[in-house]
């Protein structure tokens, strides 16, 4: 039986990286690589709590207590390509534009 | 319709109603009107009037019946038991007003016609007369304080307008004000009065209350013996008196009738001389029933009111401006009608008020003329046209003007056989009389006698030295003026003649019991203040007036009336005899620039009084306002308020905008900063 202390920290851990580098990193596509590794943090919780709750015992028929964790995590995966699609379009569009990929000079929000 | 219109009660409205749609018609189209077709609408309005005046005046109010018009009840408070009847009440007292008002408005609504002809605002000036008449009207016909109070407001808004009718010149206009924030003073003591009336009788109308059967009268009458808070109905009445002390000109709110001056001459013969300024007389005498209970307050309008006759006619003495002679005249009458109302001599205060309406305005329309006369050449507003030491000689080009004004002097300086000789004598012996009555030395009665006769004396040199500078002695101004000066067309000369007329035969109406006992005037009166007199006789008051005469009294009579004729007959020749030889400017001239160049002056400048409320009243409010501009406008409102809130809103944007740098990551920094704080609230706080 895996600890779901074990999970969490695992997955605290991968989180913690990608928020470090989210706020660490000025290129927009190692901001979008460590926004993948937060996600993928949230899906490794997930993952560990389902099969933590099917091995908890209880209803046979419980079927979706003892999967929807992996069904969130299909789910999770699914919107991570679509955001990287999205992500990496907009990257393109912005290295057109000013020939970096530095995500500091891309201020034109603020106007 | 027919009946309806037979029927005095309805009849009674169209008296002030007529000029009130005179002066509409003339306000709302005056511009599509020449001077022809206006003068005759609004001349129509006041004529027509008077025929229903003086028709339900030989129909009714002369055999002693009294009218009550129809009408309904306006502002009714049911909890306060509080309703303004609005109807109009013709007794004696406001019927002989309103023959008043719409005769002499008559004649100087005709008289206008010539004199305003060249004016291109007639039509306005048409409107606002005949408005004022509307709104004069009201003021002595209503059956309530109220509707009295509207008609006063009316009036003055009137004459507020009317002073300042040729408002493009700036003194015209802040005379026009300063008549009108003058009255407001007096207006607010007239309130408290009408305030305070109410609290103590519940109802403001005369006869006609839905809460308060037979209104005020009845009340009265059924409390007036000792069922009356007399302190309160002393007060009541003191404060009513500086609403007529501001109306009717009377120390110390006389200020603004002398300044009012600045508008048409016509408008000073109707408003300020005849009947506006007579509205706090006939206040007093309509409220004779209340005033009668007020004794201590009596007092002080007899006092007050002599004190402005003689303080008026002194400064009367040395004005150069014609009209300014004849307004402080007119405040000096005023002073001797208050004069015989404080002594509770009530209708002779009304047969002055009667004769002094028409010698006043016979010599207000008599200057007007002189300065008509003169406009021609010298310009209209030339001051040049109304300064009696750059006249002189106009007999010759003049003439009836001329003997129409020795008519109207004649009157106001009191000579025997003429009008003001009888009513004014009627006067100084009244107070001469409760002077003996009242016994004990030097009293009230003899107090006010004596200052009566100083005043008269003024009254009779001032109103010959006018006559002596206008019309007789050598032309003194331009020489163009007086080659052009021609008389006034006969629109204007015909109103003179009635008005001289008037002013001889209107004293004939009560003669001294000395000479004659005969007094329609009285008698005819008598039913208005029957009621107070009852009560005066009731408790043997030395106020009561007393209907027979005793050898003492007639004694008194004569003797009285030989010291006022003897000083008026002497002082007007006095005056005449300086003022009509051709030394008589030099020799003032040479007087006021000698021994009694002090006095002389004091008089000149009036005193000095205007200049001492401007310390005393008008520098501080201007101070005050300046102050409160300054602390409230300018710091508290515009810089703290409203500027203050702009200011903060803009730099607190100023701050908060720093947080928008258009950085990505700095957003991030942000999100994450707050997902761990909502993180440590879940965790820790909960």
């Amino acid at each position: 039986m895996l600890e779901p202390k074990i999970v969490f920290a695992l997955a605290a851990v991968l989180f913690s990286v990608g928020l470090y580098g989210v706020l660490s990193r000025g290129n927009l596509v190692l901001l979008l690589m460590s926004l993948e590794l937060m996600l993928n943090a949230a899906n490794v919780a997930l993952v560990g709590v389902a099969r933590y709750w099917a091995g908890m015992g209880g209803a046979a028929d419980d079927f979706s207590r003892a999967h929807s964790g992996q069904f969130f995590t299909l789910m999770v995966m699914a919107v991570a390509a679509a955001e990287v699609g999205v992500g990496l379009a907009i990257i393109v569009a912005v290295f057109r534009r000013k020939h970096t990929s530095a995500a500091d000079l891309a201020t034109e929000l603020k106007h | 319709m027919d009946n309806l219109f037979k029927n005095p009660e309805v009849l009674l409205w169209l008296v002030p109603l007529l000029p009130l749609l005179g002066s509409a018609t003339n306000g709302l189209f005056g511009k599509r009107f020449n001077i022809a077709s206006s003068g005759a609408i609004a001349c129509g309005a006041v004529v027509g009037a008077f025929i229903i005046a003086l028709s339900l005046f030989i129909s009714r109010v002369s055999q002693g019946i009294t009218i009550q018009s129809i009408g309904y009840n306006w502002m009714v408070v049911q909890e306060a038991g509080f309703a303004v009847s609005f109807r109009l009440y013709a007794d004696q007292l406001s019927m002989l007003m309103t023959l008043i008002i719409t005769g002499v408005g008559s004649l100087i609504h005709i008289y206008s016609v010539g004199y305003m002809g060249h004016d291109e605002g007639f039509a306005r000036y048409f409107s606002y007369l005949n408005l004022f008449c509307f709104a004069m009207l009201m003021l002595v016909l209503g059956d309530s304080l109220v509707t009295l109070f509207l008609g006063w407001e009316g009036v003055g808004l009137c004459s507020y307008l009317l002073i300042g009718f040729w408002f493009k010149e700036r003194k015209n206009s802040d005379a026009g004000k300063k008549a009108f924030i003058v009255n407001r003073i007096g207006d607010f003591g007239f309130m408290l009065g009408m305030f305070l009336i109410f609290w103590h009788f519940g109802t403001l109308s005369y006869m006609d209350d839905p809460f308060v059967p037979g209104g005020l009268y009845r009340i009265v009458a059924e409390n007036s013996h000792g069922h009356m808070d007399l302190n309160l109905i002393n007060w009541a009445c003191v404060c009513l008196f500086i609403g007529a002390c501001g109306k009717s000109a009377q120390i110390p709110l006389y200020v603004w009738l002398p300044d009012a001056m600045a508008g048409p001459t016509p408008v000073s013969a109707l408003i300020h001389a005849a009947t506006m300024v007579t509205a706090g007389v006939y206040m007093i005498a309509r409220l004779n029933f209340i005033w009668v209970h007020a004794e201590a307050a009596l007092q002080l309008v007899a006092i007050v009111g002599a004190a402005t006759a003689l303080f008026a006619g002194t400064i009367g003495l040395v004005q150069r401006d014609i009209k300014k002679v004849l307004a402080y005249s007119t405040v000096s009458q005023l002073g001797f009608m208050f004069m015989a109302l404080g002594l509770g001599n009530y209708p002779v205060a009304v047969f002055h008020l009667f004769t002094h309406a028409f010698f006043k305005a016979l010599l207000f329309l008599g200057a007007g003329s002189v300065i008509h006369s003169l406009e021609h050449t010298l310009g209209h507003g030339n001051p040049d046209s109304q300064d009696l030491f750059k006249m002189g000689g106009l007999k010759k080009k003049l003439p009836v003007t001329c003997m129409v004004m020795i008519v109207g002097s004649c009157g106001l300086a009191g000579i025997p056989l003429f009008s003001g000789f009888f009513s004014k004598d009627a006067i100084l012996y009244t107070a001469f009389e409760l002077g003996s009555a009242m016994g004990g030395g030097i009293n009230l009665g003899y107090i006010v006698w004596a200052m009566g006769v100083a005043a008269a004396v003024c009254t009779a040199f001032y109103s010959f030295r006018l006559i002596g500078l206008c019309f007789f002695g050598k032309w003194r101004g331009a020489d163009a003026a007086y080659a052009h000066a021609e008389e006034s067309p006969r629109s204007m000369t015909l109103p003179l003649a009635i008005l001289a007329l008037a002013a001889i035969g209107a004293g004939y109406l009560w003669m001294p019991a000395a000479w004659l006992n005969y007094a329609p005037f009285s008698d005819y009166l008598a039913p208005v203040f029957a009621a107070g007199q009852e009560h005066l006789h009731h408790n043997h008051s030395v106020f009561a007036l007393h209907a027979e005469h005793s050898a003492d009294s007639i004694a008194r009579e004569w003797v009285n009336m030989i010291i006022s004729s003897v000083v008026a007959i002497g002082v007007s020749f006095f005056a005449f005899s300086i003022y009509s030889s051709p030394k008589g400017v030099a020799r003032e001239q040479a007087l006021a620039s000698g021994k009694m160049g002090a006095p002389y002056r004091l008089l000149l400048n009036k005193y000095y009084i205007d200049e001492l409320y401007q310390i005393l009243f008008v520098r501080p409010i201007q101070i005050l306002s300046d102050v409160a501009f300054v602390m409230i406008d300018v710091i508290f409102i515009d810089l703290i308020l409203v500027n203050g809130s702009a200011m903060a809103v803009a730099t607190g944007s100023r701050i908060a905008r720093r947080v928008q740098t258009g950085v990505v990551r700095h957003y991030l920094y942000a999100f994450a900063a707050g997902a761990a704080i909502l993180l440590a609230l879940f965790l820790f706080v909960r």
